[in-house]
C-alpha cells in the first residue's frame, strides 16, 4: 500500500515536471484589485502593449509592467497575446522609439514581483502565469 | 536660413521641458549605432555627399544617433533625435516634434517630422529597423538624382487619424510645412499619408507636393546649375507594401516624382523620376538572407540604373545585427540632348556627376548595426 502510494505520488511528480516543461502554461492578465474595468479582449491587451492605445476602454491612461528577457511568461505573452516573435518585437519597438511614437514597457521582474507592484499602482496592467494569481490583485483576461 | 528660427523655438522648448520638474516627468534616451563599410571595384564615387564609396574603400555612411522620449502628460510626448547624416560627421537635428493625443483616434504633431512617405522613410538612418545596410537607394538615396530629391523631413505640422479594425489598423495623415536643406530648399510643403496594417503586412501610399527654391547662401556655381528649377513645383507618389509572414519577408515600393523645370526653349517642362524595388527574403532562425533588385530611371532620355543585391542579416545577439552585402550596379547616364534639368546631365546613375563609371560595379559592404 505505502509502495504504490509512493509510486502514485512519484508519478504525480513526473508528470508535474513534464508538464512544466511541456505544457504551455496559462496566462493570466492582471490589473490593480481596485481597477472599475470588468475584462479586457486578448485584441485590448495586444494594443496596449504595443503602444496603440494608451488608455483602458473606460478611460484613465494605462501603467505597463513587462517582464525580465527570458521569463517563461514573457516568452508566451509576446506569443499568444502580441502574436510576434522575440526579434520582430525587437524590430518593433526599434521603429517605435526612433520615430519617437513610444517606449516599451517598464521590465518590473518575474511573476512575484511584477505582482508586488501591481499591488502599488492602480493604474498598472500587468501578466503572469495564472498559476500565482490570487485575491490581491484582479483578473481581467485569462489567456489559455 | 529661414528655417532656423522654427529649431531654436524646438531646442529651447525641448530644453524648458526637459529643466522643468526633471525629476516628475517620463524622460527615456535610446541611441542606435550603425557602422558601415562599403568597397566597389570602381573608382568614381557612388552615393555622393552620403556613402563616397570607391575602390579604396569608405566608412562614410556610418552613423551614430541619441534619441529623447519625454511623456510629459497623458497627452502630450515631445520626442526628439539627434543623429549623423550618412556621409557627413558632423551630429545634426535628425527631428524633434511635439505630439498631443486628442483621444485614441486623432492626434495632432508639431516641429520637424522625419518625411512619413515611404515605409522606412521615418527610420531612414536606423539600420537595426531593416533587413538592408542601405535602405534601397533607388528609392531612399538622398542624391538629387534620386526621386525625394533630398528631401527627407519637413518643418511644420500634421494631423493624423487612426482606426484600428478586427484584422488592420489604419491611419491617415495630412501634413504641412517646409524644409531647408544645404542642397535644396522644399516650401509650402503639404502632402497625404494613408496607411493599413496587420500583423502580416502593411501597405502605404501617399503623395506629397511642394516647392523647390535655391537655397540662401548656395555655391554660385551650383546655384547656377538650378535655376531652371528654381520656384517649380515638384509631386512625388510613393506606394509600398511589407509583408512579414512565417519566415518570408517581402519589402516593395514605388515612387515617382514629377518635377517641372524651365527647358533650353524656355518653356515649362518635366522630369519624371520612376524608381522601384522589390527584396524577397527568408528567415532561418537568426540568419535572413535576402535578394534586392531596384531600378531607377529619368524621363526625357535622362539617366537610369539598375542593380542586383544579395545580402545576408544574422541577429547577433540582443538588438545588435551583422549584415553582409554584395551588389552588382548598372548606372547608364543621360542621352546626349537629353531634355531634362541641368543637374540631372552628366550624371551616371547615382554615382559622382561627369565621369563614367565601367558598364558594371560591383559593391561590397559590411555593417553592424546596434540599437540601445
Amino acid at each position: 500500500m505505502k509502495l504504490s502510494a509512493n509510486i502514485a505520488q512519484s508519478l504525480a511528480l513526473l508528470g508535474m515536471m513534464l508538464c512544466a516543461g511541456l505544457c504551455r502554461a496559462e496566462l493570466a492578465i492582471i490589473a490593480h484589485p481596485d481597477n472599475p474595468e470588468p475584462a479586457l479582449t486578448l485584441t485590448q491587451v495586444k494594443r496596449i502593449y504595443l503602444a496603440k492605445s494608451r488608455t483602458f476602454p473606460q478611460g484613465g491612461v494605462v501603467r505597463l509592467a513587462d517582464q525580465r528577457e527570458g521569463s517563461p511568461a514573457r516568452r508566451e505573452f509576446i506569443s499568444k497575446v502580441l502574436k510576434k516573435r522575440e526579434k520582430q518585437l525587437s524590430t518593433y519597438w526599434s521603429k517605435m522609439v526612433f520615430t519617437g511614437r513610444g517606449t516599451p514597457p517598464e521590465v518590473v521582474g518575474t511573476d512575484n514581483e511584477v505582482k508586488q507592484w501591481v499591488i502599488k499602482h492602480p493604474d498598472s496592467l500587468a501578466y503572469i502565469d495564472a498559476s500565482k494569481v490570487d485575491d490581491t490583485i484582479k483578473v481581467l483576461l485569462l489567456v489559455p | 536660413m529661414k528655417h532656423t528660427q522654427g529649431y531654436k523655438l524646438i531646442g529651447a522648448a525641448l530644453a524648458l521641458a526637459l529643466s522643468q520638474n526633471a525629476s516628475a516627468i517620463d524622460l527615456k534616451w535610446s541611441g542606435f549605432l550603425n557602422m558601415i563599410g562599403a568597397r566597389s571595384d570602381d573608382p568614381r564615387l557612388y552615393l555622393h555627399d552620403e556613402g563616397n564609396i570607391d575602390d579604396n574603400g569608405s566608412f562614410e555612411e556610418s552613423t551614430l544617433g541619441l534619441n529623447a522620449i519625454i511623456t510629459v502628460s497623458d497627452r502630450l510626448t515631445i520626442a526628439a533625435q539627434i543623429a549623423n547624416a550618412p556621409g557627413t560627421d558632423s551630429i545634426d537635428f535628425d527631428w524633434g516634434f511635439g505630439t498631443y493625443n486628442l483621444n485614441d483616434s486623432w492626434s495632432v504633431k508639431a516641429g520637424r517630422v522625419k518625411f512619413p512617405g515611404m515605409l522606412v522613410s521615418e527610420y531612414v538612418r536606423v539600420g537595426y529597423a531593416y533587413p538592408w545596410i542601405r535602405p534601397p537607394e533607388a528609392v531612399y538615396a538622398t542624391n538629387m538624382a534620386a526621386p525625394a530629391m533630398g528631401l527627407d523631413a519637413y518643418d511644420g505640422g500634421a494631423l493624423t487619424y487612426q482606426a484600428y479594425g478586427d484584422n488592420f489598423d489604419y491611419s491617415a495623415e495630412i501634413y504641412g510645412g517646409g524644409r531647408a536643406t544645404d542642397m535644396m530648399d522644399f516650401d509650402k510643403m503639404y502632402g497625404v499619408v494613408l496607411r493599413a496594417s496587420s500583423d502580416i503586412v502593411t501597405l502605404v501610399g501617399s503623395a506629397n507636393w511642394s516647392t523647390m527654391a535655391i537655397p540662401n547662401g548656395m555655391d554660385p556655381m551650383m546655384a547656377a546649375m538650378m535655376t531652371d528649377i528654381a520656384d517649380q513645383d515638384m509631386l512625388m507618389l510613393n506606394v509600398g507594401m511589407n509583408v512579414d509572414w512565417n519566415d518570408i519577408v517581402i519589402y516593395t515600393e514605388y515612387v515617382r516624382s514629377e518635377s517641372d523645370f524651365i527647358n533650353g526653349s524656355g518653356n515649362t517642362d518635366s522630369l519624371d523620376i520612376t524608381s522601384w524595388y522589390a527584396t524577397l527574403g527568408y528567415r532561418l532562425g537568426d540568419f535572413m538572407p535576402h535578394l534586392t533588385y531596384q531600378s531607377l530611371n529619368h524621363s526625357n532620355g535622362g539617366l537610369e540604373q539598375t542593380s542586383v543585391t544579395a545580402g545576408l542579416r544574422y541577429e547577433l545577439g540582443r538588438s545588435t545585427a551583422l549584415k553582409l552585402e554584395f551588389q552588382r550596379i548598372e548606372p547608364e547616364v543621360a542621352r546626349a540632348g537629353a531634355n531634362i534639368p541641368i543637374m540631372a546631365k552628366n550624371q551616371y546613375g547615382l554615382f559622382e556627376h561627369m565621369t563614367a563609371p565601367s558598364d558594371t560595379v560591383d559593391m561590397f559592404s559590411i555593417a553592424v548595426n546596434f540599437t540601445f
